[in-house]
């Protein structure tokens, strides 16, 4: 049993490394938001709807995405002129105005770097998004927070069975769930 | 030095198990949530009068809001959110991470109605998994937010020494390797592809 625990314990850490290296850096972005320059570039461009493409601001979308516009309908917005619309998908912003008189979409297209990158993946959850790539990170979002419960429970485990170490893990253990189950119970039942 | 470190990872561990349950919670919460919009459940509206002092600014009407209720962990309501709706009525949230308090000011009728939405539990602890401002105004979520970046560093740590005790103890253990390489491989790969 213990060697199966350290085993599974191994492989899921090192598995998910990346995946959790990723939430602890992008949460020390948040967390400190003056250390990192989350500067993005803007660029712009210009793309003709074809006429065969109903007014449909989804039917203009999925033009737009033929294109290359990739990520997820955010939102539509009507105006005098026609829509506004966003794309989105992880470090990349699309901000479409359409024009129905001249069928032209003019699209601003914002691009973070490193730190904006990581900071948008670690918001995704979920798979119901329209964007495929969203759900495919959607899903390895679940498995990463399965891993993530495994290995608290599985490295319980292995502490418990190392004797010598009994003594303090109780303390720092009791430390934690004193600290941090109090806290939750306060501000849960404020 | 690798006796230390197998230490220092379980010890860190330990210090942390709570707040990884948290983290894990937090993700599951957010797998099946199943929409933009978040479920919760909102009590049936009920209404109180309330009159505020002729000419005063939205601003005020907000902070007179706030005052009077003081509802826990909220805050007053920021600059950015203070809109008239079309009916020319104040709507004023104050948000929490155990839910919402939604207050309608309706100046044709001198009362205010108020809305309490519940947030569930998976939910709770998504948002308290997100508590990092250290300037908090409430005492518990501020010492929430210092242990909150207690873990944060915690995990890189854990994730860092146990890359190191791998490659310290079992490095030619093949199918470890091909944990590595296959997780490392798909981060990778979705990174470059979403790029």
């Amino acid at each position: 049993m213990y060697k199966v625990l350290r085993n599974t314990h191994l492989f899921l850490g090192i598995a998910a490394f990346l995946f959790v290296t990723m939430y602890g850096l992008s949460s020390v972005q948040m967390a400190h938001q003056t250390w990192f320059s989350m500067k993005s570039e803007v660029a712009e461009t210009r793309l003709t709807v074809s006429p065969e493409t109903s007014e449909d601001p989804r039917a203009i979308t999925a033009e737009l995405r033929r294109a290359g516009l990739r990520g997820e309908l955010r939102d539509v917005e009507t105006n005098a002129a026609g829509y506004r619309i966003y794309i989105q998908r992880p470090g990349t912003f699309y901000r479409i105005d359409y024009t129905r008189a001249t069928r032209e979409a003019k699209v601003r297209i914002q691009t973070t770097g490193f730190m904006g990158m990581l900071n948008r993946i670690h918001h995704i959850g979920g798979t119901w998004h329209d964007y495929w790539l969203i759900n495919v990170w959607g899903i390895f979002v679940a498995l990463v927070s399965v891993t993530l419960i495994l290995l608290g429970a599985t490295g319980i485990y292995l502490w418990f069975k190392t004797h010598g170490e009994r003594a303090i893990g109780v303390v720092l253990l009791a430390i934690n769930l004193g600290i941090c189950v109090t806290l939750l119970v306060l501000v849960r039942t404020a | 030095m690798r006796e230390w470190i197998k230490k220092i990872h379980m010890y860190i561990g330990l210090l942390n198990f709570s707040n990884l349950i948290v983290f894990g919670i937090a993700g599951l919460a957010a797998t099946f949530q199943g929409g933009r919009e978040r479920q919760s459940v909102t009590e049936p509206p009920r209404y109180e009068s309330f009159t505020p002092p002729v000419g005063a600014t939205d601003r005020q009407i907000a902070d007179l809001v706030f005052d009077r209720f003081r509802f826990p962990l909220a805050g007053p309501i920021p600059n950015w959110a203070l809109h008239r709706d079309e009916a020319g009525n104040l709507p004023l949230e104050f948000w929490t991470v155990n839910g919402q308090r939604r207050l309608l000011y309706v100046p044709k009728e001198n009362r205010l109605r108020i809305e309490i939405v519940h947030k569930s539990l998976p939910f709770f602890l998504d948002d308290m998994h997100t508590v990092t401002d250290l300037q908090q105004a409430d005492w518990r979520l501020r010492m929430w937010a210092w242990y909150n970046h207690f873990a944060i560093w915690s995990l890189l740590g854990m994730a860092i020494s146990g890359v190191y005790l791998w490659l310290a103890s079992r490095p030619s253990y093949r199918i470890a390797q091909y944990s590595f390489a296959g997780g490392a491989a798909i981060f990778i790969l979705l990174y470059a592809a979403t790029r």
